[in-house]
């Protein structure tokens, strides 16, 4: 073989390598644009051991980082899929790391090779009023068709559906213990948590607007509402069924503008755990003020307009307050070039709490503030009475909504479920198994999009090797 | 904007006093029963501890001045076609908890008044439906066990010649929004407060019922 055809050769491997390199270059990034990319297995340590859960925290830790460092990973948060095969149910922390990442975006599956059942459900009543019953149940379907869930008390079946998402759930105004889940064969049976009597709101205030819409507020929050008004020497008119006052029929008194009130059957409730909302002038009821959280001093005009506006509040007549030394000051009404005023306070007395707010006709926000003013009149009042309660009673409606919440440790796997997604069927793309359209990795192979720099140094090489050989020969 | 701050006695009571509301609207004849305000008012002092407005206030259903008002008084013979603001305002009035009572001064349910003033609170706020005798409308201070009073138009012939045996409403998360009446209190009411040592018994007492009504649910 002369030396010329050597050079040739060499001159042909860089052609060869210059074209190889320009298609997988190509090949490389059309690659990248057409496919999903690719799936980064996570072997989270078994949750069994000690110390797993911080163990999986940091693998997770570092399945996230090799996302991002690999190339596009940065721009494409929904780029490469985490893929976990899981032979124990991980631990809490572990479960709201995954559900936080996959509520940011990024891909997770799971395959399923715990022992758990595929029927989880929790029970909670709910701590509004009514006490509403909430169950959830979630169904490992692993690649079976979907079959119905059926729910049922001792008196029979109460539903039947098929179970689309994750986890669905069912609220319940009562049921006969044992509640039942089934699935198949599959069944749950429970007990009912215990049921609290959903305890009453006690009202006094006198005839006028301000008591008639903070006890509509009240009630279209959810509360029922008792209250004797006197619209005569000899008559009154009842609102609910009103009756003594103890703290096993109510959550709490609001007073409003009521000068017949009885101080010390309401001390002695707030002595025993009932809460008390003084709202506006029952702040200036002698006998009350020994449970006050404020002392009221000068009335304080209203802002005209401003009940139309975004501080609304500030459009109502209210009283200059002195907060008690051992009062908590809960809301504060923003002033432009002045100190903040107490809107709302509380001072715990005994094994009760007393609210008091300063505002003299809050009806006016409802009915003479903007559209929002409905709403907002009801959840303040709302808030107050909350603020008084225990915490069996205060828990607003929209706090309780299933749809935010996860059934928690009482039923991880339910829980795993509705923070990861649902477990992938293990035949078809199982960690070993092959996607359509994935890049499958082998040990020692050359990553696609490396190979086209790989081939542009052979073509150099081979370039560079002619060009020696010629130079060496004497020609140019 | 400025805010004013006052000094009040220690514990006197801070309640603002009922005012009666006549609503004025652009159609028809808003003002048909003029003595009504004060007989009504009269009442409410003479036989109630609620604190009450001499004089009453006659309010254009088209301003916002009506949220100051959570019960309205509207009556007429002729037809009623609220204007789209009137509709409006009133439509939120109802929707915050406002109380509207309707009375057809004509008594008569073929009458313009009825017909026209049903299709607009139709559209307004929903359909009319009886209201049952039982409601504690009628309990809720004076104890009318049959329902709403009979008025001496119905017993003489006037109108349609009937006796409304009830009266109609809309009613709203358990509560009325708008009560509406065939029974023509508007001519029922509409004389001088002082006659009424004249009647055996006050024919006014239901709309205490009304006001006291209004008052607290």
């Amino acid at each position: 073989m002369t030396r010329r055809t050597v050079e040739l050769g060499c001159r042909a491997l860089a052609l060869v390598s210059l074209l190889a390199a320009l298609v997988t270059s190509w090949r490389a990034g059309d690659g990248q644009r057409r496919a999903p990319a690719r799936r980064l297995v996570v072997r989270l340590p078994d949750a069994r051991r000690p110390a797993a859960e911080s163990a999986a925290l940091t693998v997770l830790r570092g399945a996230l980082v090799a996302r991002v460092t690999a190339p596009g990973g940065a721009s494409t948060i929904g780029g490469d899929t985490l893929v976990m095969p899981l032979s124990a149910l991980p631990a809490a922390g572990v479960r709201a790391a995954l559900g936080s990442m996959r509520a940011s975006g990024v891909p997770i599956r799971w395959y399923d090779s715990t022992a758990a059942r595929g029927l989880a459900a929790s029970i909670a009543r709910l701590a509004v009023p009514g006490a509403p019953l909430d169950v959830r149940v979630s169904v490992a379907r692993g690649g079976i068709a979907p079959t119905a869930v059926r729910l049922g008390d001792a008196g029979g079946r109460l539903d039947s559906l098929v179970v689309a998402g994750a986890v669905t759930s069912w609220r319940l105004a009562s049921a006969t213990a044992p509640l039942r889940v089934e699935q198949g064969r599959g069944s749950i049976a429970f007990t009912l948590p215990d049921s609290t009597p959903a305890r009453r709101i006690l009202v006094l205030a006198q005839p006028g607007w301000e008591g008639k819409f903070v006890v509509a507020a009240l009630e279209e929050a959810g509360w029922l509402v008792d209250g004797t008004m006197r619209v005569s020497p000899t008559g009154a008119v009842t609102i609910g069924a009103p009756q003594r006052l103890d703290t096993l029929r109510y959550a709490a008194v609001v007073v409003t503008d009521s000068m017949a009130v009885d101080a010390a059957a309401l001390t002695r409730f707030v002595a025993r755990g009932g809460g008390v909302v003084l709202g506006g002038d029952a702040m200036r009821v002698p006998a009350l003020q020994a449970l006050s959280p404020a002392r009221p001093s000068v009335l304080r005009g209203a802002i005209a307009g401003a009940l139309l506006t975004a501080a609304p509040r500030r459009g109502l007549e209210a009283w200059e307050v002195a907060p008690a030394a051992d009062a908590v000051v809960l809301e504060v009404d923003r002033g432009d070039h002045t100190h903040d005023e107490p809107a709302l306070l509380a001072r715990r007395l005994g094994a009760g709490r007393v609210v008091a707010m300063p505002y003299h006709e809050t009806w006016r926000w409802r009915m003479q503030g903007t559209d929002d003013g409905l709403a907002a009149h009801r959840a303040w009042w709302h808030h107050a009475v909350s603020s008084a309660v225990g915490s069996a009673d205060a828990a607003p409606p929209d706090r309780a909504a299933p749809a935010d919440a996860y059934p928690g440790d009482g039923a991880p796997y339910a829980d795993l479920v509705a923070r990861a997604g649902a477990p992938q069927p293990w035949e078809a793309t199982a960690p070993g198994g092959r996607d359509a359209g994935d890049e499958r990795l082998r040990t020692g192979d050359i990553p696609l999009w490396r190979r086209p720099w790989v081939l542009l140094l052979v073509t150099l090489a081979a370039l560079l090797a002619e060009w020696s050989s010629r130079r060496l020969r004497g020609a140019r | 904007m400025s805010r004013h701050v006052f000094s009040v006695p220690a514990a006197a009571p801070h309640t603002a006093p009922f005012v009666f509301a006549t609503a004025q609207y652009e159609s028809g004849d808003w003002d048909s029963a003029p003595l009504v305000p004060a007989n009504i008012i009269d009442s409410v002092a003479r036989y109630t501890s609620l604190p009450v407005r001499p004089q009453g206030v006659i309010v254009p259903l088209s301003s916002e001045a009506v949220f100051q008002y959570p019960l309205l008084y509207l009556t007429g013979h002729l037809p009623v076609r609220f204007t789209t603001r009137e509709a409006d305002v009133l439509r939120r009035y109802l929707d915050r908890g406002g109380l509207l009572f309707v009375d057809d001064h004509n008594h008569d349910v073929d009458g313009a008044f009825n017909k026209t003033a049903r299709e607009e609170i139709r559209r307004v706020a929903g359909p009319l439906l009886p209201l049952p005798n039982t409601h504690e409308l009628y309990r809720c201070f004076f104890v009318f066990e049959n329902g709403p009073p009979t008025t001496s138009h119905e017993m003489n012939g006037w109108g349609d010649n009937l006796v409304h045996e009830q009266l109609d409403a809309v009613v709203k998360d358990g509560r009325i929004r708008v009560l509406f009446s065939n029974k023509d209190y508007s001519s029922e009411w509409s004389f001088h407060p002082d006659n009424k040592r004249f009647l055996s018994v006050d024919n006014t007492r239901f709309g205490v019922n009304l006001v006291v009504y209004a008052l607290t649910r």
